[in-house]
């Protein structure tokens, strides 16, 4: 057969997406289950979400060590028999947080679930913190941060967050002897304020049958949460340029961040940014990529993200690139940017983007593991499904003008601060 | 269980096949038969920056990523000791742009001098980042010739230095394609929702054409048995001193091999391992240890490494490591522990196999290992290791003879 290889095959940008509209169970209690039953294997994922996140914490890290030292001890459990039981079973409990959440997963196969899922109950109703739990994360996460403070990219990430976020409730900035301050009345009231007694609700993802869904029903109903109302204050303010560097004497490449206290997904031109933030800098063949990496090779990767919180947002590139390129990569972050801002994108390029984009979107959400991530980073925000319509609505109408529009509208070089960790 | 297909082109080119519905995508994996072992001593971390020359466009189609892109796919490889392994996921209707991409790349490169510059560049940078900007950063490039005399496995995947990278030509280029990147040294796997006729006839139509060659004898040297113990100690600016400690282990083909595995577990997997509970929690000796598997093809090694507490001596540390080792050897696994760690086992097999490209992965891997079937009989290999066995493969191997010791410390103030 003679084929010609110069011709690429046909294709369709004509997707099925799949609606991320859990069924909803609603218990006596008011706590909401979403349900997402999919999946060949006999397993489940079943996730708590709370309001508890770093935005809640008087304090740095204290939302981080009641999340990660909930597992360490309840009031009928010892840390090690909780281990041993979840570690027996063959079963993951992973504990995360986030600016805004935290949440606590269990990983399991069904027909272990009567034995892990009580665990998890108990953890997340009747943790106390002990004290030499409390020290031991005391000791090795501050060794583990006085490790970091040796990476330019943890130290540009910790220092660009503050920049940004300097006197709010995102400020996120650690210090190695705030996990000194740390103290179990601290953790005990944070615990009883955004855990035990407080908004949650469950996803379960997987294969769900009624046994599994029995099992997670009966126990999720004998909480006794109280209600409470997440205050829709929105914090973002406009802010001028800040530069700051950080000098490393010794160091081989230099951290770099450039970005901006942006808006969250509620806000209209959200789809927007998020397109001219793919452009720019959101996939491999972006123009930060394309000219920083595969045409200078000033580094081994650049990329850029919009990041959204409950209450604020932010637009960032980041990358480390050898320190004698250090000015020479800003230089050129700057001329892409300008580019975007003087030339209309072509509309060859704009069409890859907008397929990619799309081909994303279907990957993220690909299996039920995939949706459940899905529907929380919407669910939060008080958005549905619609919004996933709209993007990819947005995604296959918009236009040259509006990339264009963007970039001049929120990537001015006045508006955007810039941290250096190394040597520029 | 992961059913599937098998079936060769007259070219040799290897294609398994697994069809999976719940999805919407289809997957792409293809393992090319050569790793950084496969470089010349001269030559290393060429193998990897072969890998970044695959996508510097094929002989009749000038950039690899944006056709994908423009199909909505998305791709990425790796490389490390053993293979060079590429993998794409796009969505369903467009599985054929991945037949046309790839099949192009296997027939020939464009070699352009601008990407092979470019590419070293990218690749130093890469070095710098990951093993010399980092604090412990150079732990691997300091215990595997500590560990290897003989065996190419004594560099590293990066390369031994950067030099070697900066020396690359393009005649090495070509010479390692022509060496390498041919259907007899690669196994295909595509996987995910599409229908098996149309993944025969899209192989046939793509791949079918590439000339055939035959696959290149592998005569590596074998690492000899080591007669005594190997130590080293490096002082670095780093906030703690740490310890790294191996031991040379099977094949990973052979079956003791799973047996490292489960010992591995049952040290430092999960919080009620032994030695995060004894070393970690209750004597305070480490703020961190972890015991693993290198997971190497040929003879591979078992490694525990630690941080350590302010204060803690390292010779004390070092102790306890080799006590929590040794027990093994002294003393039979009791049940409800060994249980424990199969169980994990199970568990992670059927995660894994919930995820298409997890799946086509693994099917390539296995299919390299000798067969792809060997991964269905995984969870099977494992529930039957007893207590005896893990003993018995521990006795063989577990001695200080046999160890290879890195001590990386503190700068003196």
């Amino acid at each position: 057969m003679n084929i010609d290889r110069l011709i690429a095959p046909q294709y369709t940008v004509d997707f099925n997406f799949p609606d991320i509209a859990p069924e909803c169970i609603t218990l006596p209690n008011k706590v909401p289950i979403y349900i997402i039953n999919a999946g060949s294997q006999e397993l489940c994922k079943i996730e708590f979400v709370f309001n508890a996140g770093n935005f809640y914490e008087k304090n740095a890290l204290i939302a981080n060590a009641v999340n990660a030292l909930m597992r360490e001890g309840t009031a009928t459990r010892t840390a090690p028999e909780i281990a041993e039981t979840l570690d027996y079973y063959g079963a993951f409990l992973e504990t995360a947080i986030s600016r805004d959440k935290a949440t606590v997963v269990l990983y399991t196969l069904n027909k272990h679930l009567a034995k892990t899922l009580p665990v998890l109950m108990d953890i997340i109703q009747h943790a106390t913190f002990p004290a030499k739990e409390l020290n031991l994360y005391k000791t090795n996460q501050k060794q583990r941060h006085l490790v970091n403070l040796q990476k330019v990219d943890f130290v540009a990430r910790n220092h660009f967050n503050k920049l940004l976020f300097k006197d709010t409730p995102y400020d996120l900035f650690v210090e190695a002897n705030d996990y000194d301050a740390l103290s179990q009345d601290q953790l005990h009231q944070f615990f009883k304020e955004r855990y035990s007694g407080n908004q949650l609700y469950v996803v379960m993802a997987g294969n769900i049958g009624d046994e599994v869904l029995g099992l997670v029903r009966e126990a999720v109903s004998a909480m006794q949460p109280e209600s409470e109302i997440t205050s829709g204050e929105y914090l973002n303010l406009q802010q001028g340029r800040q530069e700051l560097l950080i000098e490393k004497k010794d160091a081989m490449q230099s951290a770099i961040r450039v970005g901006r206290r942006l808006f969250n997904k509620t806000h209209p031109d959200y789809y927007g940014m998020q397109m001219l933030n793919t452009i720019l800098g959101g996939y491999f063949g972006s123009r930060l990529m394309s000219n920083i990496r595969e045409d200078k090779g000033y580094t081994y990767g650049i990329g850029s993200g919009v990041a959204s919180m409950l209450h604020d947002g932010f637009f960032y590139i980041s990358t480390e690139v050898g320190v004698e390129v250090t000015k020479a990569t800003l230089t050129e972050i700057y001329k892409e940017i300008e580019r975007l801002q003087n030339d209309p994108i072509d509309d060859n390029e704009l069409d890859l983007v907008k397929n990619y984009m799309l081909g994303t979107f279907l990957r993220s959400v690909d299996g039920p593991f995939a949706i459940s991530e899905k529907f929380t980073s919407l669910k939060d925000y008080g958005l549905t499904n619609e919004f996933y319509k709209s993007y990819v609505k947005y995604i296959k109408q918009a236009n040259p003008k509006d990339m264009q529009h963007f970039a001049q509208k929120y990537l001015n070089k006045s508006e955007l601060s810039e941290l250096v960790v190394g040597k520029l | 269980m992961i059913k599937y297909e098998r079936f060769t082109l007259s070219n040799g080119l290897r294609v398994i096949y697994h069809q999976d519905q719940s999805t919407p995508l289809v997957c792409m994996n293809i393992l090319y038969d050569v790793g950084a072992r496969d470089e010349h001593p001269e030559h290393t971390g060429f193998a990897h920056l072969f890998e970044h020359l695959m996508f510097g466009g094929s002989v009749n189609i000038p950039n690899y990523d944006e056709p994908l892109q423009l199909v909505g796919g998305e791709n990425n490889a790796f490389t490390n000791n053993d293979i060079t392994n590429y993998y794409l996921t796009l969505p369903a209707d467009n599985a054929e742009t991945a037949f046309w991409l790839e099949s192009d790349r296997m027939l020939s490169l464009a070699f352009t001098p601008k990407s092979l510059e470019v590419q070293r560049q990218v690749v130093i940078e890469e070095f710098k980042q990951r093993y010399l900007n980092q604090p412990y950063g150079d732990v691997w490039l300091l215990l595997k010739p500590l560990a290897y005399k003989v065996h190419p496995y004594q560099w590293n995947t990066i390369g031994k230095e950067i030099a070697h990278i900066e020396n690359a030509t393009m005649e090495d280029v070509k010479d390692f394609f022509k060496r390498f990147y041919h259907p007899s040294n690669a196994i295909m796997v595509v996987a995910g929702n599409i229908e098996l006729d149309k993944v025969k006839a899209y192989s046939e139509k793509w791949f079918g054409p590439i000339p055939s060659q035959p696959k290149q004898e592998r005569n590596l040297p074998i690492e000899p048995l080591q007669s005594e113990a190997r130590r080293s100690t490096v002082y670095r600016d780093v906030p703690a001193n740490s310890i790294y400690k191996a031991w040379h282990i099977c094949k990973r083909t052979d079956p003791e091999y799973r047996h490292f595995d489960l010992i591995s577990d049952i040290l430092s997997n999960g919080k009620s391992s032994r030695m995060y509970l004894s070393l970690v929690k209750e004597k305070k000796l480490f703020t961190e240890i972890n015991a693993y598997v290198s997971g190497d093809i040929d003879h591979g090694l078992f490694i525990v490494s630690g941080k350590l507490t302010a204060g803690t001596n390292i010779e004390i540390a070092e102790k306890e490591i080799d006590e929590a080792v040794y027990t093994f050897v002294n003393e039979k696994l009791q049940q409800q522990e060994l249980q424990k760690v199969k169980n994990k086992v199970e568990s992670v097999l059927s995660f894994s196999n919930t995820n298409v490209l997890n799946k086509a992965m693994n099917l390539a891997y296995y299919e390299l290992l000798g067969d792809a079937d060997m991964l269905n009989l995984e969870e099977e290999n494992y529930a039957s290791i007893t207590a005896e066995d893990i003993q018995h493969t521990a006795a063989k191997f577990f001695n200080d003879q046999n160890s290879v010791t890195l001590h990386y410390l503190m700068n003196k103030q």
